[in-house]
């Protein structure tokens, strides 16, 4: 009992110790963003919307795709200006980048080629739509701590 | 044995045992996970050497097509590391709980 009353505070000062370093090394990645969850999931629907006309000419749904690139940047920018969320702002910098094959490529072959041709539209539909579901499973994964199901894998 | 070695040896247990519960998990599902990838990277490259061969596909498509695959290979290691970074944090929380826990039934 008395060694109970000794070290009684020394341990609850060990303890609020120990918690406020973990508190501090624990803010490894941010806090799950239900609005982000939502925009992703948007995305998701309007891209591969967008996607299936694409075998269309591009002329024709111009002002549709600039609109949704815009927001996909913006989706971009609001990942970038959050503290500790570095690895999505990595997912939404590849999603967009025009160089890779993703959305922005994607894009940018439409633009350029006029229409895309049906069998590459039916491939890359699953890879675009997949590509989003890596996106909206980490945000779900800050939230839940676990595996995300809805991604699946490549 | 003081009451305070009694409180740190509890708490090293608990956080060990947690700690190989998280691991083991994380490496079990690394390994499926890894598996699963390189099955679905056969399954789709084998079919887009088909409508390669087919004409259905340009040689520009199907090169974009593997290259969209490496894309999706960098967004899932990014998704991994997401969990593992969470789970860290899970981990941490649940081990600042355990130190209080163990401080009151031990010492108090």
């Amino acid at each position: 009992m008395r060694y109970v009353r000794f070290f009684a505070p020394f341990a609850i000062l060990l303890a609020a110790a120990i918690v406020l370093s973990a508190c501090r090394t624990a803010a490894t990645i941010s806090d799950y963003s239900p609005e982000a969850h939502q925009k992703a999931a948007e995305l998701k629907a309007e891209t591969l919307a967008l996607m299936t006309k694409s075998d269309e000419p591009y002329a024709r749904h111009r002002a549709e795709a600039e609109a949704l690139t815009t927001k996909i940047s913006a989706a971009y920018e609001v990942a970038a200006s959050t503290p500790r969320n570095e690895l999505v702002t990595q997912q939404w910098a590849v999603m967009k980048d025009p160089e890779r094959d993703l959305y922005g490529g994607y894009v940018k072959r439409w633009q350029a080629s006029g229409r895309i041709t049906a069998a590459f539209r039916d491939e890359m539909l699953p890879q675009v739509s997949q590509a989003f579901d890596y996106i909206l499973c980490l945000e779900v994964a800050k939230k839940s701590g676990g595996q995300c199901v809805a991604g699946g894998t490549p | 044995m003081t009451a305070f070695d009694e409180f740190r040896d509890a708490v090293l247990e608990e956080a060990e045992n947690l700690a190989r519960t998280v691991l083991k998990r994380a490496v079990k599902e690394a390994r499926a996970d890894a598996e699963a990838f390189v099955d679905r990277s056969a399954e789709k490259i084998e079919r887009w050497t088909r409508l390669l061969a087919a004409g259905d596909l340009t040689k520009d498509e199907f090169a974009s097509l593997m290259r969209s695959q490496r894309d999706l290979a960098e967004l899932s290691a990014l998704t991994k590391a997401g969990i593992s970074a969470s789970r860290l944090k899970k981990f941490r929380e649940t081990l600042t709980d355990v130190v209080i826990d163990k401080a009151f039934d031990v010492l108090l």
